[in-house]
């Protein structure tokens, strides 16, 4: 068991393509770190540069207290998890679990006995003289937990292990994931383009877009204060809501211009924005048909027309139209306005299924002001 | 599991021990795996093949230490002489109606054996049989079947009265070649029933269904749907041929003998190669020279890989993208 | 609409008889070129039990006795007996040589990224255009000067090299085909690339590499023109020279000549019956693919 910590990491290919820019991270001992970004963000690079698949172009890997940035994956003590499952489809499911034991000299009847206890832990007892082609997706998941966990490895490094399991089935795993690797207390990086996993497994959450690292937080930390607009668009479902906008204060009033509209806001969340231009975000749960509370504060509503309601049964989502120029994240550090036809942008709240709302309604909606995000018109970074 | 030690802060630690060299070694590591196979490789065909571009440029005889250059003589030389054309043309001929052989009669068995009658595993195992005897097994019984008295071929054509057929198949001037031709393609007969015997069982059923259910006859089908999507086939074979009777040799050593019998009417390039290397009886040792031979090989190497790389191209612009 | 149009009443049972036709002509057809490839096979086998005066007294009939004589004789005076193992010795030796360095090449060249990768690929496929005819004259030499003649290995060093094209065309794709992810599994797991070899890739390319050593064994033990030219006597000979030398002395001697060529004709066959599947694939993908 170790902590590993990424110093500078760098991927560039031959083109100047650069996957990963100065990675540094600091992974405790023990801890479940969640890698998430959209594809292409770098997390599978730099998973693969920390097992060894891959070489750094700069930048150093620590696990425990060596730096292992030029050994082989082989010398580096891990155990991977592919999203493949890479298992060896000519062995036995027994010689799969066994294989890393067998290749590192374990005397047989160790490797018996060990093989044993991990299929009991995994419940794949059955299975063990099964070719992986005899298995279904969820037991081959099964087998190569099994081959990771049975070296007792420094380090856990899991690729997008639960992507191809169906939807039931990966939330079972997710939770026997978690289970496992917290009772064997092995330090884990775990790479998720999902952000439910991130969000449900990790200690903390290290969010990557474009190569750079966003942010690195706790799950809550990460939801409840995004660092910048990339964040607080990528965790979340639906997105937080974003949109261009004007702050203007009066004295200890402040006021948000979104469009036509405005919003008083508690001047306790603005910190030292200044005025003028700047990134509004409110997140959909964060907005209520004003008809269900009726002692909201009247100068923190808006005023919209209803577009699409879709019922989910304990809540529905209700996009109204806003005026407001959108600010939609396209990259990490280049934020490109999207005015929706007739300059009308889309928000979504997320309200009770008591509401009435309909389609082409115009209606009443309750912002929770105080809970309001708000980001740098040109950065996009949070200020707060 | 890695041992603890107390915890450091500072960015230079102590780098694991390595086992597997260092990062630059491994980039070439896969090159180990290409070493034992490259040195054979380099020794026995590269090696001999550069020397044999040398030798093609000098007087060289095959004995004797005196390579005098002549520069490109000895091409020169064979591309001057009646000798060679006459052998490349038998070569010519030879894959001429061994190809239509092919096309025809082997396409036809194929075609009966995907209908899968009755026995067709024993067919094709017996059609296929040919293929894996050795050149020389071949030529000795085909040398026996067609001996003038005591063979096959002929007794039994006088014992059914039609004796007046009977020849001395492999020393008569007209049929000495058409013979060895015959020999080869009973040889050959296997390759193409199994190539496109595999290529008939790759087209989807479904549409040979479709063309049916659209009204084309059988005859249609297989010339609208069913022959385009052999062309694969088609030109593995067309290929396939090519090399295998411009590189033919033991099969008229064995039949006809190195001086392509009777007065060169069988005559190919493999056997003109061979006894301008290594002499045969009958042929005066002035005609023996190395370096020639040589120079005659590296001609039929060009003239081939020219050839059937310009086959391949245009053959395949036929062929349906797969 | 079609029963008033077209169908006349009729026609399905002269549509059932014209398909019986044509199964009857179809059996015809293929009987007919099954006895024009078995007959010359038959020939061969009762020929070898042939005495001298059989072949003129009766040239195409059963043999008046069956004389196994041939067999005893092709032993011992047509060197069968040093010629026979030979075979065996030099095709199976050539035949795992070629194939285990094949395999590696396979495997180190799979990865198309990696340096000299698709140069040495094409080096060794380029291979398969080199005439023998050209090379074989420095390798006699060659073979010479490093005092090969006389021993077996004046066949076995160059059926290796020259079986390495053919391998290298059919496993170096196939080795290529295998998932990344699945050596990576097995690097992260501690392997060495060698072990990686031996324990992942090598069982993996299996289907290859028993097509590679169809391909190669079936050659190597009917190759004629290389023995001819570098190996001079029995105990260094290969059973088609040896027979063809042989034939230069005894050339009326057709029933021992025979029962040689049966004997060196029967183990391939044998093993072709045997997995005729595996040869008829494995020969094909090698020709469709050089």
């Amino acid at each position: 068991m170790a902590n590993v910590s990424l110093r500078g990491l760098t991927k560039r290919y031959d083109g100047g393509v650069v996957a990963l820019n100065h990675l540094s991270i600091d992974v405790a001992d023990g801890e479940f770190l969640v890698l998430v970004g959209p594809s292409g963000c770098g997390k599978s690079t730099a998973l693969k540069m920390i097992a060894g698949l891959e070489d750094a172009s700069e930048g150093e890997i620590a696990i425990g207290d060596e730096v292992v940035t030029d050994l082989a994956a082989r010398d580096r003590d891990i155990a991977m998890i592919f999203q493949s499952y890479a298992l060896y489809p000519h062995m036995t499911v027994f010689d799969n679990i066994a294989f890393p034991l067998q290749i590192a000299r374990v005397p047989k009847a160790e490797i018996k006995e060990r093989v044993a206890k991990v299929a009991k832990t995994l419940q794949l007892e059955p299975y063990l003289a099964r070719r992986p082609g005899k298995l279904s997706g969820g037991q081959r998941q099964r087998v190569a937990m099994g081959r990771a966990i049975i070296r007792q490895p420094a380090l856990f490094l899991m690729d997008e292990p639960l992507s191809n399991l169906d939807a039931k089935l990966r939330v079972q795993m997710r939770s026997e994931i978690a289970t496992i690797q917290k009772r064997l207390n092995v330090t884990t990086i775990y790479v998720t383009h999902d952000q439910v996993e991130a969000m449900t497994m990790g200690d903390r959450v290290a969010l990557l877009n474009g190569g750079v690292l966003q942010q690195i937080d706790t799950p809550t930390n990460i939801y409840n204060r995004p660092a910048n607009t990339f964040v607080a668009s990528f965790i979340g479902s639906p997105s937080m809501n974003l949109f261009r906008g004007r702050l203007v204060r009066q004295g200890a009033e402040a006021t948000l211009h979104l469009g036509s509209q405005s919003l008083a806001v508690p001047s306790s969340i603005l910190a030292d924005a200044p005025d003028g231009e700047i990134i509004i975000g409110i997140r959909p749960e964060d907005l209520e048909d004003a008809a269900l509370v009726p002692n909201h504060p009247v100068n923190q509503r808006l005023r919209s027309k209803v577009l699409i309601t879709e019922s989910l049964g304990s809540d529905q989502m209700v996009h109204f139209a806003m005026d407001a120029p959108m600010a939609k994240v396209a990259d990490h550090d280049l934020l490109d306005d999207l005015v929706v036809a007739e300059g009308v942008g889309v928000c979504i709240g997320r309200f009770d299924a008591r509401s009435t709302a309909r389609p082409g309604d115009i209606v009443e909606v309750a912002v929770a002001s105080d809970r309001i995000h708000i980001f740098d018109a040109a950065t996009g970074l949070a200020i707060r | 599991m890695a041992t603890l030690s107390p915890s450091a802060s500072t960015l230079t630690r102590p780098a694991r021990r390595s086992r597997s060299g260092s990062k630059g070694a491994r980039k070439y590591a896969h090159l180990w795996f290409v070493l034992p196979g490259l040195l054979f490789f380099l020794a026995f065909m590269i090696y001999p093949a550069l020397f044999a571009l040398y030798v093609s440029t000098t007087g060289w005889t095959g004995l004797g230490n005196e390579f005098p250059f002549v520069g490109l003589d000895n091409f020169a030389k064979a591309l001057t002489a009646p000798t060679f054309y006459r052998a490349a043309s038998n070569n010519l001929i030879m894959f001429a109606v061994i190809l239509i052989v092919q096309h025809t009669i082997g396409l036809f068995l194929a075609v009966q054996l995907n209908a899968k009658p009755r026995f067709m595993e024993f067919y094709r195992t017996v059609l296929f049989l040919p293929v894996i005897f050795s050149l020389v097994a071949t030529g000795f019984i085909w040398t026996l079947m067609l001996s003038p008295h005591i063979g096959f071929i002929n007794p039994v054509l006088k014992d059914l009265g039609l004796g007046f057929l009977a020849k001395n198949w492999l020393s008569d001037i007209t049929w000495a070649l058409p013979t060895v031709i015959f020999v080869q393609a009973w040889q050959g007969l296997g390759w193409a029933v199994i190539i496109y015997l595999s290529g008939l069982q790759n087209i989807p059923e479904e549409m040979t269904q479709a063309a049916e259910i659209d009204g084309a006859s059988a005859w249609q089908t297989f010339w609208r749907i069913t022959f385009p999507m052999l062309s694969p086939a088609t030109t593995a074979l067309t290929i396939l041929t090519f090399i295998g009777t411009f590189r033919a040799f033991d099969v008229v050593y064995v039949l006809t003998g190195p001086i392509g019998s009777p007065a060169g009417r069988t005559d190919i390039l493999g056997t003109l190669i061979y006894r301008t290397a290594f002499g045969a009886a009958g042929q005066s040792s002035a005609d023996v020279r190395m370096s020639y031979a040589i120079a005659m090989s590296l001609i039929v190497f060009g003239g081939m890989a020219i050839i059937s790389g310009v086959m391949i191209k245009l053959l395949r612009r036929r062929e349906i993208e797969g | 609409m079609t029963a008033i149009t077209q169908t006349p009443p009729r026609r399905r049972p002269s549509k059932k008889r014209s398909r019986l036709i044509a199964g009857i002509g179809r059996q015809f057809v293929l009987i007919l070129v099954s006895i024009i490839v078995l007959i010359p096979m038959l020939y061969m086998v009762l020929a070898s039990f042939k005495s001298v005066a059989d072949f003129f007294g009766n040239p195409y009939g059963l043999p008046s006795i069956w004389n196994w004589d041939n067999y005893s004789r092709a032993w011992a005076d047509a060197h069968v007996s040093i010629t026979l193992p030979n075979t065996i010795i030099v095709t199976g030796a050539a035949v795992i040589g070629s194939t285990v360095l094949a395999a590696l090449i396979a495997f180190g060249l799979s990865r198309k990224d990696k340096p000299f990768a698709i140069g040495l690929y094409t080096l060794f496929v380029a291979g398969l255009l080199v005439p023998v005819h050209m090379i074989i004259l420095p390798l006699f030499f060659m073979l010479k000067a490093l005092g090969l003649f006389g021993t077996l290995f004046a066949l076995i060093l160059p059926y290796i090299a020259l079986g390495l094209p053919l391998g290298v065309l059919i496993l170096t794709p196939l080795a290529a085909t295998i998932p990344r992810d699945l050596i990576s599994a097995a690097e992260v797991d501690g392997a060495t690339q060698w072990q990686i070899f031996w324990r992942v890739v090598l069982p993996l390319l299996k289907p290859g590499i028993i097509s590679v050593a169809i391909l190669n064994g079936t050659w190597m033990w009917n190759e004629f023109f290389i023995p001819l030219i570098v190996a001079f006597t029995p105990q260094s000979q290969t059973m088609p020279v040896g027979i063809v030398s042989f034939i230069g002395t005894y050339s009326t001697e057709w029933g021992l000549v025979f029962a040689s060529v049966v004997i060196a004709t029967a183990p391939i066959v044998f093993a072709y019956l045997l997995i005729t599947r595996q040869f008829q694939s494995g020969l094909t993908a090698g020709a469709v693919k050089g």
